[in-house]
């Protein structure tokens, strides 16, 4: 689903350059969960946001689906996005204007899904998520785990091909975290292709492949046991 | 760019502000000045369904006055028309008064040459203006000087009087002495007369002793009965402080062209304040991150105040500087369109309230954003996070929507306005003017006598098509004419009279509707023949079936009604064309109307004023008119009211989209991380660009919903001055509607546009 080949992204501010990836090479299949982790700064993040097609990138090449992304205009990059493309971050990242509901929706508004189809979608995934009874609230009025849990709706609600998830438990405490993780771990049941980048080991357990990152190259990588024992059953 | 924009902003409102408070100030000036103002009154005649004139009978003034002690004197003025004055020389215009020897204890006007007390006490003197001395004489002191008034008297100069710096509603430039007041006539409306009571006078009741005054002694002098004479002078007396007379008795309504002035320079004033703290505001949170850099150096929030109102006061005082600069440059075209004088130095006579200006200025838009700035959380700013107060948000919006409402209702106004006076310009007035020329009779002596002269004179022209010698000239200031009761069996009118020749209906172009025209011969001089021509809304008042043959009383005479004419807008479109009756005179005609055919019109006059001033005024100068001109005058008061609105309109939309681009640049900045969240899920620019604008189309809507009903009212308040005008047209509010929106979201787009392109991955790791 993801090749990505010598790839390089280089940071140049007021003289000094910064590498945040070097000929980096990486693939993901399809329903792979891709645990990466590594120090701070070494480029886990630039490389989500360049598989996200949010971020550019300076050499090499990145195929999505067999399709070359190198040089894509904002528009199709954009359409990519919101078609094929979930995200999750550490901080959110919800519009605080919008309640909710509306919240979840607006990636179904982009994709020109009906209002009817819009809302029955919105309020099934409520009730999974179990913040049904919050839909009508702002983001400011949750607390962290709902918060990440109406991120995570909003990630799902256009059952994208490929969810990125950047330290989604970061900002929680380890009960809500260990929820929005076994939230991945169910959509990874259910077929999602899912890279995400954390610093904990536990969080990483979830994964299928953990790889580690340093200094924008991959230092190692292992399937996870976990895995093997699930595919040994 | 932000300091650029801020400087415009407000050296307009400032600009504004200067000139209007200048042109206010000279307003209010007129007359107060006078050390009596308050116990010199202008007597007023109400007439039953009409105006009201400044006029009375000499003879009850004169006469009142013996028995009352309420009144401690009295002087007495007679319009003289518009007068040429002449010595060896020159020869200049002026309007001229004839005034009592006391003119000087009522209005003391500075002196700069003679004596006030001794200047008016003989017919042979004469008093001028220093605008007259000057042109006749330059430099020199014309006392004793003698000069030719009119052509006919010779005078001898005994004063100047220097009006500039005295404004008073008195706007005459040449003062003639009359010692005696000839009229003895109690039914002879024809002087202004001016009244200084004792303190403990009350007006009103003296304003009513002299009504009754007039009823009974002017009925005995009459010989009719007291209810005879009441009816026929049934006019109500008033007498105003001479303080009031300019602002509120002028039908120009000086008061309101000053109320409305003084509240918008001030809301203007306002706006462009709000604006510089708008803008200062948006520009703080561009520099927020230096302050707060400044702040954890250790800057004290004392510090960070002075710096910032230091940048604020020089902003103030170059925009101050600019202001007055351009108020230099604007002010003569100003002082042109109002025909006042003014200079920008008088700005120091108003220094304590541009003062008071400047340092409220200051302090609001200096001591607003200081205090914003200096209460930014160094650390959230450090981080990329600004103050995102809902309440701050709200008041820039409804400030936005404020001046967006007001610039709404100017062009509206301005628009409607146009409209009306496009409709007076292009509605059939109901005569013709074009190439009437018109040449007001100086000598009337030379012009009698010589009357066969000039007529074949014109015979022989083949370009003048017609002629005509009136009295009066109908859309002009020119010649003269009268209101009288009219009777028609039971019923009774006031109605215009005018005196005109047999040929005054040809050469206008005004058909007779009924009957015939009248007939005299031109060779013959004569008046008050007992045939007269009526105009179609006298005999609809009098609700006559056949008025050909009909009679009428008029000036205790029988006239029989030979003709009706279809009625016309002599007068313009403000007020209701009044029943009028035309009797026949070609005696003492005050114009000659020339028809002119065929071009080169500029030759034409040259001849005609060749043969005018060599062989029948001779000597005087020649002043030629023509009627279309004159009667396009009639409306300059509304151009300018036009003109104004229009300035007035171009200023705030200048205003308010300065204050639109401060606060699209400050909201939509903070929009920044939404933005990049919306980005990230995949918006399309245009998606993207409907989020943002959405904001701005709706405050415009409500601004343009507000506006309406505001436009309307002051609109149809203005169209209600006259008593013929358009309907309240539609287009205004959809040209009103059409700009606001477009310019209100092109601004937005333009700031919006920026937001589209920006760096998604920043934004989104915001804390
Ligand atoms: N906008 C930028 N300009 C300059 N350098 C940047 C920029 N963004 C990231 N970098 C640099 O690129 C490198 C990789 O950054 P990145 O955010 O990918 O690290 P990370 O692995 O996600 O770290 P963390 O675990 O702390 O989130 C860092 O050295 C960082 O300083
Ligand atoms: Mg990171």
């Amino acid at each position: 689903m993801i090749d990505i080949q010598n790839l390089s992204k280089i940071y140049r501010s007021t003289g000094i350059e910064t590498i945040a990836l070097n000929q980096f090479n990486f693939q993901v299949r399809v329903g792979e969960f891709v645990a990466i982790m590594g120090p701070s700064g070494c480029g886990k993040s630039t490389l989500l946001h360049i598989i996200g097609l949010l971020d550019t990138f300076d050499k090499g090449d990145y195929y999505f689906n067999e399709q070359q992304m190198n040089d894509l205009d904002e528009k199709t990059r954009g359409t990519i996005r919101k078609k094929q493309i979930g995200f999750i971050f550490q901080n959110f990242n919800l519009i605080d204007e919008l309640t909710v509901f509306e919240n979840i929706e607006l990636p179904l508004i982009y994709n020109k899904v009906g209002k009817k189809k819009r809302v029955s979608k919105v309020n099934q995934l409520l009730k999974d998520l179990d913040i049904e009874h919050r839909k009508k609230h702002f983001p400011q009025q949750l607390s962290g785990g709902q918060q990440q849990r109406v991120a995570v709706a909003r990630a799902l609600v256009t059952e994208p091909q490929l969810i990125l998830a950047d330290e989604p438990t970061g900002n929680l405490d380890s009960k809500n975290g260990n929820e929005v993780m076994e939230l991945l771990a169910d959509l990874h049941r259910q077929g999602s292709t899912i890279i995400m980048v954390t610093h904990s080991n536990y969080d990483a357990g979830f994964a299928t492949r953990i790889i580690e990152v340093k200094d924008g190259q991959i230092m190692a990588e292992r399937k996870n046991k976990r895995e093997i024992r699930i595919i040994d059953k | 760019m932000y300091p650029l924009i801020n400087l415009i902003g407000l050296t307009a409102g400032m600009t504004c502000f200067l000139i209007t408070m200048l042109f206010v100030s000279r307003e209010i000036k007129h007359d107060n000045w006078n050390p009596n103002k308050k116990d010199i009154h202008i007597f007023l005649a109400h007439m039953e369904s009409r105006t009201t004139y400044p006029a009375c009978p000499a003879i009850l003034i004169k006469h009142f006055a013996k028995y009352e002690n309420a009144v401690l004197d009295y002087m007495l003025m007679r319009h003289h028309g518009f007068n040429l004055i002449a010595n060896d020389k020159e020869t200049v215009y002026g309007h001229g008064v004839k005034v009592t020897p006391n003119f000087f204890s009522f209005f003391p006007f500075p002196m700069k040459y003679g004596d006030p007390t001794t200047a008016l006490t003989d017919t042979t003197q004469l008093v001028i203006s220093t605008m007259i001395a000057d042109s006749l004489f330059g430099q020199q002191n014309p006392i004793g000087k003698k000069v030719i008034l009119s052509n006919q008297k010779e005078h001898v100069i005994s004063g100047v009087f220097n009006r500039h710096d005295s404004p008073s509603h008195i706007k005459y430039d040449i003062l003639i002495p009359m010692v005696e007041p000839a009229d003895t006539n109690w039914g002879n409306f024809n002087y202004r007369a001016y009244l200084h009571i004792a303190k403990e006078t009350d007006p009103v009741q003296l304003a009513a002793c002299l009504k009754q005054h007039h009823v009974s002694v002017g009925s005995a002098v009459m010989e009719k009965t007291m209810e005879r004479f009441a009816e026929l002078f049934s006019f109500s007396f008033e007498l105003r402080p001479l303080e009031e007379v300019y602002l509120y008795c002028n039908e120009n309504r000086n008061f309101n062209v000053v109320l409305i002035l003084s509240i918008l320079s001030i809301i203007i004033l306002c706006i462009s304040a709000i604006n510089f703290i708008n803008l200062s505001i948006a520009n703080a949170s561009l520099r927020a991150k230096e302050v707060a850099v400044r702040k954890t150096l250790g800057g004290s929030k004392r510090a960070i105040i002075v710096q910032f109102l230091l940048e604020v006061s020089i902003i103030c005082l170059i925009a101050l500087c600019i202001a007055l600069s351009l108020t230099e440059l604007i002010l003569p075209h100003f002082v042109k369109l109002w025909e006042t004088r003014l200079s920008v130095w008088e700005i120091f006579e108003q220094l304590p309230i541009v003062m008071t200006m400047l340092i409220l200025l200051l302090l609001v838009a200096g001591f607003l954003p200081a205090i914003y700035l200096s209460n930014f959380k160094p650390m959230e700013v450090l981080k990329g996070k600004f103050v995102r107060s809902k309440r701050g948000h709200l008041l820039q919006k409804g400030n936005i929507l404020f001046q967006f409402t007001l610039s709404s209702v100017f062009i509206i106004s301005a628009l409607v306005i146009r409209a009306q006076l496009n409709y007076m310009y292009t509605k059939d007035t109901g005569f013709t003017k074009d190439q009437l020329m018109m040449i007001p009779v100086t000598d009337l002596e030379q012009v009698e006598s010589k009357r066969n002269k000039y007529k074949q004179f014109f015979k022989e022209k083949d370009y003048i098509t017609e002629t005509s010698s009136i009295r009066w000239a109908p859309g002009t200031g020119l010649g003269h004419s009268s209101i009288s009761h009219t009777h028609y069996g039971e019923k009774k009118l006031d109605s215009d009279i005018h005196f005109v020749d047999q040929h005054f209906f040809p050469i206008l172009d005004i058909p007779i509707k009924y009957g015939r025209n009248f007939v005299l011969a031109d060779t013959l001089y004569d008046e008050c023949y007992s045939d007269v021509i009526v105009n179609q809304t006298l005999v609809d008042k009098f609700d006559m079936k056949d008025p050909v043959g009909q009679t009428i009383e008029l000036w205790g005479g029988t006239r029989i009604i030979v003709g009706v004419v279809p009625d016309f807008y002599k007068h313009g479109f403000e007020h209701k064309i009044q029943p009028t009756v035309f009797a026949i005179s070609n005696k003492e005609a005050a114009v000659i109307f020339l028809k002119l055919t065929g071009g080169d019109i500029a030759n034409k006059v040259k001849e005609i004023k060749a043969f005018w001033t060599q062989e029948i005024e001779i000597g005087v100068p020649f002043y030629h008119r023509f009627m279309e001109e004159d009667y396009a005058k009639l409306f300059e008061r509304h151009e300018r009211l036009h003109i104004m609105i229009l300035a007035l309109s171009i200023i705030m939309i200048v205003l308010s989209l300065l204050g639109l681009v401060a606060i699209a640049i400050h909201t939509i900045r903070q929009r920044y991380q939404e933005i990049a969240i919306r980005k990230a899920i995949g918006a399309s620019d245009y998606e993207l660009l409907h989020t943002l604008l959405k904001e701005f189309v709706i405050i415009s809507l409500i601004a343009l919903f507000l506006s309406f009903p505001i436009a309307y009212y002051f609109c149809s308040w203005w169209l209600g001055g006259f008593a013929y005008h358009i309907q309240m047209p539609l287009v205004p509010y959809l040209i009103a509607s059409i700009t606001v929106l477009s310019l209100v979201l092109f601004i937005a787009w333009f700031q919006a546009r920026k937001a589209l392109h920006i760096d998604i991955v920043r934004f989104l790791k915001f804390e």
